[in-house]
């Protein structure tokens, strides 16, 4: 990328540098690992094993051109999708919906496609608590997936004009002569600009703009009726604005990249790791790059930065990657695990797809690790290594895998080799040698050590972050 | 009858209403209630032919009688009460003894007319798909013509929600019926037939492949049939499939509190997404002594959000020695619910245990207490001959009944609190006898028996709880033994260290008054509609015209001494009627002559103030005489214009009245209005 003056005559360092292989920076396991732990929903044995051979540069375009998954997909993926998920919406039964989002962070070949549209749940946090209407959810969820790379432009767009945020955020009951700021209010704070670009002013008036959109059927109308056609002042600009007008508004203005520039790096980098400088280099991209979002992933995903030690194990990993990370990496393909069950789990440590806490979203960091939240995970841990995840109560064959990797199944090996799988070796010797010793303790309920220690690898402190 | 997505809708024993008569007069409707009641408890004998579609004879069909099961009764093994082939000529006779006509259930609605059947004749042929008719519809002769369809497999595939093929699902063909897709429209001709598995003698189920895939042939194409998933990797569900070359269909039903409520219909060939199943496992005790018990069969009631009935005794296991069981197939989900119904042998209370959903695919696990009852048994008989009558029977208790207060099985929650009883209820055998377990203390005991002619209410007069209130809700646990639709009721003290207490019920068929009926020329007069000959419970302003008269005169049955019966007669092709109201005391001879007079016609254009139609308006015209209570006329609708044409009974004062979300309700349209004997009467247009 090219680096981008900020304020300054001195040209500033360039923040997103593109990572090359080299000296105390090689391109290992663990950069693998951790790649496809923060971009996608981790990685077996032999798609890291491509990834280390192919190099960072294929390794990022996989993932950027969703085809980074090799194992684990089904044939006619997004036919099968589209049946369970037509399938979960008939059921009516919010659970079956959440399953079908999983059923796809597991099996698509586009892992990263899935993680973004997660990113994009979080920002347009929307919730079926009150619009009880999974018709409308998925079709929320689809635009999310369809335009998760686009330009923010078309997202935005899309989003706005479909029913589920005008009904979230009570755009039907924004009419002309009383005006229902909802709405203008959290497109500014949460989805283009952020707090402290706008005045209250600016939400009455934007309010103004967006009287009259509103739902019809199940689609997006515009009620001539309701809509307050006299002048605005939106964010210093004066004219006849309705909502398509503010949301050009709100794209042009300078604040709105930087909140995209947040909004990515807060998925992807670890904490503390892209602020100031890097934000304002990133924002200054994508401004430049008509706000594609798919340009700053693939620059963040690119970059030194996210490549650096720092950046590494920085993270803390949130339920949908905690319970499904692991499940593709242990190649829990055939029986697969009950999608319905692993959305349980996701529950349980915290997250309910579909069901943001509020218009914020979840805030996500520390805030995953509750006291609550680290007892469900060492349980999921342990029922994932165990096999208690699928209808048959099948158990990976974790010998069999080490073996494939050409490994010693031993439990000493074993437990290095998962260590690396799962990641990319981040546990130390001592805490190793603690696992061996606590796998091998007689009378452990576990006939296999060798579970019951990637169970605990699982469960470890390392394993929390990513 | 149509399944709802989600809901796992559609029980079959809510199919039953389709299977009974409804709508317009039938000429053959008379008959079908002569023979029905010819056919009570008596052996049957059919004879017929078979044929295909282009009316060829079939040989070789198998034809099987089939008995229909009773409203919440489950037919847990294949059945026939007898079975043959057709000859070289398509012919075939059966014979076998019918089992007593089924009591309709009083939430049926007053639409529903007569008992629906209790035995079908099925025919099957390799090839095409099967036909069924009941007995009552064979010719005068007793000849019933059972036409073979022409057939459309239906091929389905399981798959789990990672979308992969489920091997091993018990595939069961629930029912078989016409098309009915509009929930909203007249039910179709025709007769759903349930069970067509028992019918048809196949296999108990069809089992999905590796593949996931199931066939099944035989049952017809363009008809609509239900299909039970069963397996212990999914979860039980109900799917409906019309045997058409179709995409599956989603109707949208309308948004509820819950969320959206949608039907989906599969066509022939199909996926169905199924949802994982869990077993749910536990023991079943005695509460007091906590000694296990065997014997206790434990059944699914309610699977998450679907009402009880749907799911009501679909899956279903028995308790070992030492009281054990495991319930295989439960959907995975909350809301689900179970119900423990102890052996013909244990005096304990029917109860319904809450199914916890915990995290996983794991067994969970529901153990069960039971408390103890006492039995009230004894016999069921017609007053008059003394014969032995399987009837319904029910029972309530007193919400101040100290013995239920304690009792989880009797637990009132939020709700008006339920007496426990074992899915299908209570009924007494063939030979009269019953047995059920009761509360100690007061409680009120009530028979139904399926044949209309027993008086209504005998011995509610003697019931204090009854005494200003039929419906004494707020005293009395739920359902309520209502004196309207009860033919025999009685309250009776259970003592609290009784084993058993005997209590006989007699069933009254009252006093008779042999009508005859003439024309206004003094002529017999066969053909008639008749309303009011037996003691109905169905309110008179819903109900129409079913039975239709072959002969000039009939007998109004079921008469207590201080009964006022309304009755209605009517011929609509001849245009002349009567209605009157008879008492036991007016008529000492028991025999009356009534004279049908020319029938009276009233129309009028409802409009609003400026002068607009109200269109589909509901009118409705009643009796203005003390007598007549609540007896009004089948309503009648505006047209487009507005306009309706009523024809009334003549010879008494009416007012009309018209009703309808148009306009807020009911408001009168003639106060009061005169029917000559022949009159036309406009009453123009009628601002209201």
């Amino acid at each position: 990328m090219q680096s981008v003056p900020i304020n300054s005559t001195a040209p500033a360092p360039d923040m997103w540098e593109p990572y090359e292989p080299g000296g105390q920076s090689l391109w290992d396991v663990r950069r693998v690992v951790h790649l496809h732990r923060r971009a996608g929903f981790a990685a077996t044995w032999s798609e890291i094993q491509r990834d280390l051979k192919d190099g960072p540069q294929a390794g990022v375009t996989r993932l950027i051109k969703g085809g980074a998954r090799v194992e684990g997909t089904i044939e006619n993926f997004e036919q099968t999708a589209d049946e369970i998920g037509e399938a979960a919406v008939l059921s009516d039964n919010p659970d079956r919906l959440k399953a079908w989002w999983i059923f796809r962070m597991l099996f698509s070949p586009d892992p990263l496609g899935e993680r973004l549209a997660l990113m994009w749940h979080n920002h347009f946090a929307t919730s079926n608590l009150k619009l009880r209407d999974l018709v409308l959810m998925r079709r929320q969820n689809d635009l999310f997936r369809t335009f998760a790379r686009a330009p923010f432009a078309k997202l935005l767009g899309a989003v706005m004009h479909d029913p589920a945020i005008l009904i979230w955020l009570d755009a039907p009951s924004n009419v002309k002569g009383k005006p229902n700021e909802n709405l203008a209010r959290e497109v500014m704070e949460l989805f283009t600009l952020g707090v402290g670009n706008y005045s209250e002013r600016d939400i009455k008036e934007a309010a103004r703009a967006l009287t009259g959109w509103s739902v019809a059927g199940a689609g997006f109308a515009r009620q001539a009726d309701a809509h307050d056609d006299g002048q605005k002042q939106i964010l210093g600009r004066k004219g006849l604005f309705d909502g398509d007008d503010l949301l050009n508004i709100l794209l042009e203005h300078p604040a709105c990249p930087r909140r995209l520039a947040w909004r990515i790096c807060s998925e992807f980098m670890g904490e503390g790791m892209a602020e100031g400088p890097a934000l304002d280099q990133l924002a200054a991209g994508l401004r430049s790059h008509e706000l594609d979002v798919g340009w700053a992933v693939q620059t963040v995903l690119r970059s030194k930065l996210f490549f650096s030690d720092a950046n590494i194990g920085t993270k803390i990993i949130g339920p949908v990657e905690f319970v499904t990370g692991p499940a593709h990496a242990l190649e829990l393909f055939d029986p697969p695990p009950s999608t319905l069950v692993l959305s349980e789990w996701v529950e349980r440590l915290g997250l309910s797809l579909f069901y943001p806490p509020n218009v914020g979203g979840w805030t996500g960091g520390r805030g995953w690790l509750t006291t609550r939240a680290i007892i469900a995970r060492g349980n999921y841990a342990a029922a994932l290594a165990r096999g208690e995840l699928s209808v048959s109560d099948s158990p990976p064959d974790l010998r069999g895998m080490a073996r494939h990797a050409g490994r010693d199944a031993n439990l000493r090996d074993g437990i290095a080799f998962f260590n690396e799988l799962l990641l990319g070796g981040r546990i130390g010797p001592r805490g190793l040698d603690d696992i061996r010793v606590r796998a091998g303790r007689p009378g452990a309920p576990d006939a296999d050590p060798l579970t019951i220690a990637v169970a605990l690898i699982l469960a470890s402190p390392e394993a929390q972050l990513g | 009858m149509r399944l709802q997505a989600g809901a796992t809708a559609g029980s079959d024993m809510r199919m039953q209403p389709a299977m009974q008569m409804k709508g317009p007069p039938d000429a053959g409707a008379a008959r079908l209630v002569e023979i029905r009641r010819r056919q009570q408890d008596q052996v049957v004998h059919i004879h017929g032919r078979v044929v295909d579609p282009d009316g060829k004879a079939v040989a070789g069909a198998k034809v099987n009688a089939v008995p229909m099961p009773a409203e919440g009764e489950m037919l847990l093994q294949p059945v026939a009460l007898a079975r043959t082939t057709s000859g070289v000529d398509g012919r075939f006779e059966l014979t076998f003894r019918q089992p007593p006509d089924l009591p309709r259930n009083p939430a049926d609605g007053p639409a529903v007319a007569g008992p629906g059947p209790s035995s079908l004749i099925v025919a099957s042929a390799k090839g095409f798909g099967i036909a069924w008719k009941e007995p009552a519809a064979a010719d005068a002769k007793g000849d019933l013509t059972l036409t073979l369809a022409a057939d459309l497999p239906i091929d389905g595939r399981v798959l789990d929600l990672e979308g992969r093929p489920v091997k091993g699902v018990n595939v069961i063909v629930d029912s078989v019926g016409p098309v009915h897709l509009n929930p909203g429209a007249p039910e179709p001709a025709g007769q759903y037939l349930p069970y067509a598995r028992h019918a048809e003698g196949r296999p108990e189920a069809i089992v999905t492949d590796a593949m996931g895939r199931f066939r099944i042939t035989g049952l017809g194409r363009e008809r609509e049939v239900h299909l039970q998933l069963i397996g212990r990797r999914v979860g039980f569900t109900r799917i409906a499939v019309i045997t058409r070359v179709m995409k599956p269909m989603v109707e949208n039903v309308g948004q509820v509190v819950v969320g959206r409520v949608q039907i989906v219909t599969y066509g022939a060939k199909f996926d169905y997404l199924a949802a994982p199943g869990r077993p749910v496992v536990g023991v079943a005790k005695d509460a007091r002594t906590h000694e296990p018990m065997a014997g206790v069969q434990v059944r699914s009631t309610a699977l998450g959000l679907a009402p009880a009935a749907d799911a009501g005794g679909v899956l279903y296991c028995t308790t070992d020695e030492k009281g054990r069981f495991r319930l295989e197939g439960m959907p995975k989900q909350s809301g689900n619910l179970i119900v423990a119904v102890p052996g013909d042998a244990q005096p304990y209370f029917t109860r319904i245990v809450a199914v916890k959903d915990a995290t996983g695919l794991g067994p969970v696990t529901a153990d069960i207490e039971l408390h103890r009852g006492v039995w009230v048994a004894g016999k069921i008989t017609d007053k008059k001959t003394g014969q032995p009558l399987s009837v319904r029977l029910a029972y309530s208790t007193y919400l101040t009944n100290k013995h239920t207060l304690g009792l989880p099985e009797f637990d009132r929650g939020v709700g008006p609190g339920v007496v426990p009883m074992p899915p299908g209820g209570y009924r007494s055998a063939p030979d009269g006898s019953y047995r059920l377990v009761a509360p100690p203390g007061k409680i009120i005991l009530a028979a139904t028996g399926s044949s209309e002619d027993y008086r209504r209410g005998v011995g509610s007069e003697k019931i204090e709880a009854y005494k200003d209130n039929p419906n004494p809700v707020g005293q009395l646990y739920q359902p309520i033994p209502q004196p309207k639709v009860a033919n025999a009721i009685a309250e009776i003290q259970v003592p609290d260290d009784a084993q058993t207490v005997r209590a006989d019920l007699q069933l009254d068929p009252g006093e008779s008054i042999h009508v005859a009926i003439i024309d206004p020329e003094s002529k017999p007069l066969s053909g008639v509609y008749v309303r009011g000959n037996k003691p109905e419970f169905v309110p008179m302003a819903s109900g129409s015209f079913v039975t239709r008269l072959e002969d000039a005169s009939f007998d109004a049955v079921g008469f207590g001494p201080d009964d006022v019966r309304s009755l209605l007669l009517r011929d609509d092709e001849r245009g002349l009627g009567k209605a009157l109201f008879v008492r036991l005391d007016d008529v000492p001879n028991r025999r009356l002559t009534v004279r049908l007079l020319p029938l009276a016609v009233v129309t009028a254009r409802l409009t609003d103030p400026g002068g607009h139609p109200f269109v589909g308006l509901s009118v409705q015209a009643a009796i203005r005489d003390k007598l007549a209570g609540d007896m009004m006329l089948p309503a009648v609708k505006t047209d487009a214009a507005g306009r309706f044409r009523y024809t009334l009974m003549p010879g008494w004062d009416y007012s009309i009245e018209a009703s309808g979300p148009e306009v807020n309700g009911t408001v009168v349209v003639a106060f009061s209005f005169y029917a000559d004997p022949g009159s036309t009467r406009d009453l123009g247009d009628v601002r209201i």
